[in-house]
């Protein structure tokens, strides 16, 4: 689903924010990607979403070259970054049929997934307020839904549960799941440690721009728990 | 004091973006960071070059009539109604509803000291245009009438005191207006309606109490009217000029206490209301509550359309700049229909031959200004990423923001065209170029304002003037808009050639294409370079 293979960036200068990369999640995987902060994770990731250059190296979806295809590339895939800045001018209905507009997604199928989703997120009955005046987490969950909202074969996600209440996170959770279980990936960062072991079925560290471990969680942590794989490699890697 | 300053600091680190690029680590960010300052300097010297033009013109003419001093107060008027209207528009975003607003109230410093953080922010930027209008007029001023030495240090003085009253009655008139209409339905609407009527409603007032020279006679007494026009026009520009001139005490005190006083009851004022009108600002009403019904669907182009048209109106700071030109173009083809003899004795110009040929590069240098994509890739802002990551070519982006401005124009040039038309009672031909030379205008300046705007972006704004009024594109198109609207008139007014207008037609047509062209193929790699 998603290969990256020898991705690097630098931001000027002589330092590497991503230093030859590579790894590859496969239909069904939830790919967690974990490493402190500016470790290289959103870098990685806004990179695989089509969304930042890099220096060198290839990204592909589905067979496609995210620098060479990239529309075809990103009409399979959807990404959510750590900080939803939407557009504040529309209400959460419009952002939803604006984004489904985008994608092509027909009338039956819309109203089937913005029903299920906004009901599942308890969003629908404020999509009718402007984004502007909703909280953090509400955007977060619009985010989430419009993301979903064009069944993706590749989820990217940046900190998805930052902001969400605990019930949204448990949903979030749940249609992670389902998604996988249907044939699609997702590959997301996060610094909860403790969701990763548990929903991920890969997982990878990256340590200043550095892939420092990479592949099934139960091969990468052993009989250690995440956290004390994690601690020990930034520490001594 | 302390605290004022630090705000005022943080304020003024953000204007023009000069310290985003100081400290800039991305080198492809750090060339268009200091691309967009060379615009801007480039657009400072220009216009600083303009200024010295007209004040020398002037000058020359006034020295005629021996009234040099009408110099000093003529450009204290102009430069005072400018920023009247600049601080009519930026009041909400720069002094009301601004990005950080959260953050600052929430640090140890008093409401008093933020708020006047955001008014002298307002008043950097209008000092910048007053300087640039008052500092030639002061010099030529000083060359031609060798005023005595305390001129110098006095002229100095008042150049940083000319622009705080007019920054002071337009924050006070953009209040009213911001808080008027904060908690209305459609308030962005009614607030960019309110501001027009305001501005041109002072425009009208100003020209109204112009003095008219029915004969040469009259003209003895030229400087006595001016100045008259001046003093019930404006009357702290009387003062500046006859503090300068004269070295009134009276004018002096007049002018430093009105500034002062002012001040301090805004200042005042704002204290007390600050936070409860950016609350009621900030507060967005809520929607009704959403039933899910079967939603309505829409191709990819028709729904990027929807939103930048959206985006668009969302905004009074964006419309009321942009419609600017649409509206004076409307305006003006109305005066010309309805009143064409006098505006064409008006401008001495008792045959009808002229005028007509004329109207379409007007037209075309006022349609320029009404493009909205000199700002359209910069209002972007944070949410750039739902682009960038959506199956959008740079090409389908880039043709929504064109369609936005197309849209907008199209209607009022051919309204401005038929009224015209009919007014100077045009010839097939004039009539042909009345439609198609403004078309021809805002296609080209459309296109024109996406190339520089694309290569001069202003991403990281925290409150919408930045990326609407100090883009480096936006400057650099008003500039060009007014080139390319006035030389190929004075061209007309000079040769009488018909062949001007289809050459210009054809110049801009060729540029359009020609930019489009190079859009569509470095759009991609530019979009992508966008932060």
């Amino acid at each position: 689903m998603l290969t990256i293979e020898h991705l690097t960036k630098s931001y000027g200068g002589n330092v590497k924010a991503v230093d030859d990369l590579s790894l590859t999640v496969m239909p069904g995987d939830i790919y967690g990607f974990i490493g402190h902060n500016g470790a290289g994770k959103t870098t990685t990731l806004r990179a695989v979403a089509g969304i930042l250059s890099f220096d060198s190296g290839e990204i592909r979806i589905n067979g496609k070259n995210i620098a060479t295809d990239p529309i075809e590339c990103k009409q399979q895939m959807a990404y959510i970054p750590d900080n939803p800045d939407l557009y504040e001018h529309l209400t959460g209905i419009q952002y939803l049929n604006f984004v489904a507009d985008i994608y092509g997604v027909s009338a039956s199928d819309r109203d089937e997934r913005i029903k299920k989703y906004a009901d599942a997120f308890e969003m629908t009955p404020r999509l009718n307020d402007l984004i502007g005046s909703c909280s953090h987490g509400m955007k977060q969950k619009i985010a989430v839904i419009s993301a979903l909202i064009h069944d993706p074969k590749l989820l990217l996600l940046d900190e998805p549960f930052v902001g969400l209440d605990p019930k949204a996170a448990h949903t979030l959770k749940t249609f992670m799941a389902e998604l996988c279980a249907n044939g699609s990936a997702i590959f997301f960062s996060t610094h909860v440690l403790e969701v990763a072991e548990k929903l991920c079925n890969k997982i990878a560290i990256i340590k200043g721009g550095k892939l420092i471990a990479a592949g099934d969680m139960d091969k990468v942590k052993g009989d250690a728990s995440l956290e004390t794989l994690f601690l020990e490699l930034i520490d001594n890697a | 004091m302390r605290e004022l300053w630090i705000l005022t600091k943080l304020q003024l680190s953000a204007l023009f973006g000069i310290n985003k690029i100081r400290h800039m680590r991305n080198s492809d960010e750090k060339k268009i960071g200091k691309r967009s300052l060379g615009s801007l300097i480039a657009m400072v010297v220009a216009m600083g070059y303009m200024s010295v033009f007209y004040s020398y013109m002037l000058a020359r003419a006034f020295q005629m009539f021996d009234t040099l001093p009408t110099l000093l107060g003529i450009m204290a008027a102009a430069s005072s109604m400018l920023i009247l209207m600049f601080s009519i528009f930026e009041t909400k975003g720069v002094l009301f509803g601004f990005g950080d607003f959260d953050i600052v109230m929430s640090w140890p410093v008093s409401v008093r000291s933020v708020a006047a953080s955001r008014v002298l922010n307002m008043y950097a930027y209008n000092f910048v245009y007053a300087f640039l209008l008052l500092l030639p007029a002061g010099v030529i001023y000083a060359i031609m009438a060798a005023p005595p030495l305390w001129f110098y240090p006095l002229f100095l003085v008042l150049i940083l005191l000319l622009p705080a009253l007019p920054t002071i009655v337009g924050a006070l008139l953009g209040t009213v207006l911001t808080v008027f209409t904060a908690r209305m339905k459609k308030n962005s609407l009614l607030n960019v309606a309110l501001q027009m009527v305001l501005v041109f409603g002072i425009m009208f007032l100003s020209m109204r109490s112009g003095y008219a020279f029915d004969n040469p006679s009259q003209l003895a007494s030229v400087g006595t009217a001016i100045n008259a026009q001046i003093a019930s026009m404006y009357p702290p520009a009387q003062w500046f000029q006859s503090a300068l001139s004269e070295g009134s005490m009276i004018s002096i005190l007049w002018l430093v206490l009105t500034t002062l006083a002012t001040v301090s009851l805004l200042i005042f004022w704002l204290g007390k209301n600050f936070v409860s009108i950016n609350s009621r600002i900030k507060s967005k009403p809520r929607g009704e509550t959403f039933v899910m019904r079967r939603q309505a669907h829409s191709t990819k182009s028709a729904a990027l359309f929807s939103r930048e048209f959206k985006r668009y109106l969302s905004s009074s700071l964006y419309v009321v700049n942009t419609a600017f030109g649409n509206v004076m173009m409307i305006i003006a083809a109305v005066v010309l229909m309805v009143k064409a003899d006098a505006v064409l004795q008006y401008l001495e110009m008792p045959e009808l031959k002229s005028l007509p040929a004329l109207a379409p590069f007007v037209f075309g240098w006022m349609v320029s200004m009404a493009s909205t994509t000199t700002s359209a890739i910069s209002m972007e802002g944070k949410s750039l990423w739902i682009i960038k990551s959506l199956p959008v070519s740079a090409k389908e982006w880039l043709a929504a923001k064109l369609k936005v401005t197309l849209v907008l124009a199209i209607p009022s040039i051919l309204i401005s065209a038929t009224l015209t038309a009919i007014g100077l009672k045009s010839s097939l031909m004039e009539t042909v170029w009345l439609y198609l030379l403004p078309m021809a205008y805002i296609f080209a300046f459309g296109v024109f304002g996406l190339w520089l705007n694309i290569r001069m972006p202003r991403m990281d704004w925290v409150s919408e003037a930045e990326a609407i009024k100090q883009g480096g594109a936006t400057m650099v198109s008003v500039f060009v808009g007014m080139a390319a609207g006035f030389a190929p008139a004075i061209l007309v007014g000079l040769t009488g050639s018909a062949l001007i207008a289809p050459i210009m037609f054809v110049v801009l047509v060729v540029m359009a294409i020609l930019m489009w062209g190079s859009l569509v193929r470095s759009g991609e790699t530019r979009m992508l370079k966008l932060h």
